[in-house]
């Protein structure tokens, strides 16, 4: 297979996104068309062998996400597809992308979901900094209903489904699937204890499928071309191909689609054509603010879940945010910090002090003392916090620590 | 100051909406968006309330809680900066700084300036958002000529 296949980017630039015409010219929904004719039991099987795993940050198989949901209650009359589009972790902007250029394939994505877990009704949750994936998403459910697309008996099928659009208002918080749930439904965005999970008791207490957007957008393709062609693409345990959000003085920064196990020298050394003159590489901030930072014994590490993961890293949302020769360091940190502490909801002490104390500490001059403090405090709030907002500071400012103590302490 | 509150075209803005919960949120933004002074009086908030079946205290909550909306007046163009790590490596807060002094020299009275998280441009940091555009790639030039045509504009109603 060609290394340069694209599944979530195939069309970017190629047709014009608010053209259903478009879509259809370069084969748009004849997955749709070919999973009507088929089980949802088996579109579930497809999705569970191509070894799809989510793309919003944590990496749960797609395939057995969509059994549990339908497996959950099969006498109940309805069941929700959630479509996550709050894109808030810092240094992604993908989701974004997909939304922009290619709306159609997103539809197509959800609906294949939504057969597959015989659900009723969907909901895209887009951040609303985002007015241009909004306009474009809109525009499409618009024509999708005018062609037949969605609505009552989908291309004449037993099949209806109904999708439209909900707006975030600029909290991080509720890109977190359970907070998003309860931002849905028009509340504020406090979030709900896990377990249960959305697959069990979702929007309204629905049986609720969530996924990423670049992880519907894999659907389609995974249809068309079956599960093993999918799973020959990427790692061992990290199939098909993947959004890095490439981010830094590195010469063409951007959001480029490869196949899992890409490296970081290949990324920024090929692909973003290398560092900017005047910048020397020095690491990474991997996955977000709440991801790991990484120094340069990461730069042959395969990009893929488990071989981060061998190395105490993570993949996250998939942003790459470079580190350079200039780069503050500590000044990175304090930020990350900063926003952790304005992103968190407040509602259980160990992260709404927790948060607090940390940044308050990061803008102090730093001793090795304060750091084993700091990663004590992460620890502290990673073990009682109520959501994973609370456990999020764990990774950064361990990592930090572990390969950037003389930045934090230096300066 | 005057809350300056259209009771009719609130209810306008609320009937393009089916009196259930989910859709506030949505309402909210539209209802804040046709405000000249892009925030939700009082009076609205009053309306949203029992178009909803809420209580007023409910519907603060959601006002207070989400960062976007506000119940005081701003005014009628809002950039927000991102203060997110890349963009706050290349100097994004001194940026908001500088955009706040150049205003304030140059007498433009019709914007208020905040800060967002990361607006998913990172490859052209430092980023604003004005309105509902992208400003990408800020220099100090580019906040020279974003300002000027916002003095320009001043008489003009919003795109
Ligand atoms: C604080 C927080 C913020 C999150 N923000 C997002 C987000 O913006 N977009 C997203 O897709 N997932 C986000 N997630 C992950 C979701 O909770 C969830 O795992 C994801 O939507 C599941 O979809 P997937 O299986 O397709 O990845 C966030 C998680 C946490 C804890
Ligand atoms: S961990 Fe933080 S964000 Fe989560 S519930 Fe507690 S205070 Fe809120
Ligand atoms: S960090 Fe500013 S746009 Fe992403």
């Amino acid at each position: 297979m060609s290394p340069d296949l694209k599944i979530s980017l195939a069309n970017v630039g190629k047709l014009n996104p608010n053209s259903l015409e478009d879509y259809l010219k370069v084969g748009g929904f004849e997955s749709l068309k070919k999973t009507l004719t088929q089980n949802p039991d088996e579109i579930i099987d497809q999705i569970q062998l191509s070894g799809l795993r989510g793309r919003g940050g944590a990496g749960f198989p797609s395939g057995l996400k969509q059994r549990f949901t339908y497996d959950s209650c099969h006498a109940c009359p309805e069941r929700y597809v959630v479509c996550n589009a709050d894109e808030g972790e810092p240094g992604t902007y993908k989701d974004r992308i997909i939304m922009e250029n290619d709306p159609f394939l997103l539809i197509e994505g959800i609906l294949i979901a939504g057969y597959s877990i015989r659900g009723t009704r969907g909901f895209v949750y887009i951040r609303r900094e985002y007015y241009d994936s909004i306009n474009k998403v809109e525009n499409a459910i618009k024509t999708c209903y005018e062609k037949g697309f969605l609505g009552k008996n989908i291309l004449g099928s037993n099949f209806s489904f109904e999708l439209e659009t909900f707006y975030g208002a600029g909290s991080y918080l509720c890109g977190e699937e359970l907070t998003l749930l309860e931002s849905l439904e028009g509340k504020r965005g406090y979030p709900r204890i896990k377990p249960p999970f959305p697959a069990e008791v979702g929007l309204f207490g629905k049986p609720t499928l969530v996924n990423n957007v670049e992880t519907f957008s894999h659907l389609p393709f995974i249809v068309r071309e079956g599960a093993e062609t999918y799973a020959r693409l990427g790692t061992a345990e990290s199939k098909g191909t993947k959004l890095f959000c490439v981010s830094g003085n590195v010469n063409k920064p951007g959001t480029y689609e490869f196949p899992m196990g890409i490296t970081l020298r290949r990324l920024i050394f090929d692909v973003c054509e290398g560092m900017k003159e005047g910048y020397n590489f020095l690491g990474a901030l991997l996955g977000g603010a709440a991801g790991t930072f990484v120094d340069e014994s990461f730069l042959d590490v395969p990009l893929a879940y488990e071989t981060l993961k061998q190395k105490g890293a993570t993949l996250g949302s998939g942003a790459i945010m470079i580190l350079d020769n200039k780069t503050d360091v500590k000044a990175m940190f304090q930020n990350i910090l900063e926003f952790f502490k304005h992103e968190s909801c407040g509602k259980c002490v160990p992260c709404r002090i927790g948060t607090t104390l940390l940044y308050e500490k990061s803008k102090s001059k730093l001793l090795e003392s304060d750091l084993i403090w700091m990663a004590q405090e992460a620890t502290y709030m990673a073990k009682n916090s109520l959501c994973p907002l609370g456990q999020s500071p764990d990774l950064p400012v361990k990592s930090a620590i572990k390969y950037f103590k003389n930045q934090l302490i230096e300066s | 100051m005057e809350s300056e509150w259209n009771p009719t075209l609130v209810e306008n803005i609320l009937r393009e909406f089916k009196p259930q919960r989910m859709y506030i949120l949505k309402a909210l933004h539209r209802l804040q968006d046709s405000h000249p002074q892009q925030y939700l009086p009082e009076e609205t908030l009053d309306r949203v309330a029992k178009y909803f079946n809420l209580t007023r205290g409910q519907v603060f909550g959601i006002v207070t809680y989400y960062t976007m909306f506000s119940s005081k007046p701003r005014e009628k163009n809002i950039a927000r900066i991102c203060k997110s790590p890349v963009c706050h490596s290349k100097g994004s807060t001194l940026l908001a700084e500088k955009l706040q002094r150049k205003k304030e020299i140059l007498g433009i009275p019709n914007l208020v300036i905040e800060y967002s998280e990361c607006l998913g441009q990172c490859h052209r940091a430092p980023v604003m958002l004005l309105n509902q555009e992208i400003q990408a790639d800020l220099t100090d030039e580019k906040l020279d000529e974003i300002l000027l045509s916002l003095k320009e504009n001043n008489h003009e109603s919003r795109p």
